[in-house]
């Protein structure tokens, strides 16, 4: 499994198909169905990846701003972090892209 | 004497990168200062996570919301974490409600006090916030807070013998 991260409006889809091609499985936008759909966006990657599946993930960092005012979306920050961060973890490849340029951070 | 500071967006496993840091140090003498001021049950939740986090790993708490330089350590052999920033600038800036913000010399006063405090220790590791990602479309006070956040970091950085980012768990080295 392949991590793309970085911060939103940065070229991470645009970098990603270019640099793993068109074939490849992405799944993207996982801030979002964090928020508003978790349990099967965690089945579905648990599932790809019990199966073996070569996949891209791609997600916004989102914790890189000023604490939010509302408790939700505290809370849904930080367990999209953890998230992250145990993605990372069982990844092969994380990359960073900012200004579309990517970097490889493991 | 090393000063390594550690910076990340909210729950980027930078925390837990710092403490890997400090034991890598491997010095008998390890603090663990404690900035945050405990308020509710969401923040007790998170003292609780980090106090779990360094179960085993045999630090001495030191809980200081602020002027972290008159903390006093028995000699100059021990290593430390200051965790963290956010809380720290926070305490020392708005404990007054009568205090109107004046960001440089809140950044000058708590960059002397971690001076003063690296000057009673063998090493300090820092965990800092990146909180800079969300725009700039706040009310003043957050401004001013920010903008203090940026100057302690840029500060910091400059006599850091190390600068590194954590990103979702992962250290991407800026400096050193």
């Amino acid at each position: 499994m392949i991590l793309v991260l970085g911060g939103a409006f940065q070229g991470k889809k645009d970098f990603a198909r270019d640099h793993f091609g068109d074939k490849a499985k992405f799944i993207t936008d996982i801030e979002e169905r964090f928020k508003t759909d978790k349990a099967s966006l965690i089945d579905e990657i648990n599932d790809k990846l019990l199966k073996n599946e070569q996949l891209i993930i791609i997600g916004n960092e989102i914790g890189n701003g000023i604490v939010p005012i509302d408790k939700e979306e505290r809370s849904y920050r930080e367990e999209y972090g953890r998230y992250l961060c145990e993605l990372a973890k069982n990844a092969s490849e994380v990359w960073r892209v900012f200004c579309g340029v990517g970097m490889r951070i493991k | 004497m090393s000063l390594i500071l550690i910076l990340g967006g909210a729950s980027s496993g930078k925390s837990e990168y710092a403490e890997g840091c400090l034991l890598a140090l491997d010095r008998e003498i390890r603090y663990y200062i404690a900035t945050m001021k405990v308020h509710d049950a969401e923040d007790d939740k998170r003292v609780k996570r980090h106090i779990k986090l360094r179960e085993g790993k045999d630090f001495i708490t030191i809980e200081k919301t602020k002027d972290i330089g008159a903390i006093e350590l028995e000699d100059h052999k021990g290593v430390a974490i200051l965790e963290d920033m956010a809380n720290l600038l926070a305490n020392e800036m708005f404990d007054d409600p009568s205090f109107i913000p004046d960001p440089e010399r809140i950044a000058d006063k708590i960059v002397s006090d971690i001076e003063g405090l690296l000057s009673k220790l063998d090493s300090l590791v820092i965990v800092s916030d990146n909180i800079f990602d969300s725009g700039t479309d706040y009310d003043q006070y957050t401004i001013s807070y920010m903008k203090a956040m940026g100057e302690i970091n840029k500060k910091l950085s400059n006599i850091a013998d190390r600068v590194v980012e954590v990103v979702a768990g992962i250290p991407i080295v800026h400096k050193g």
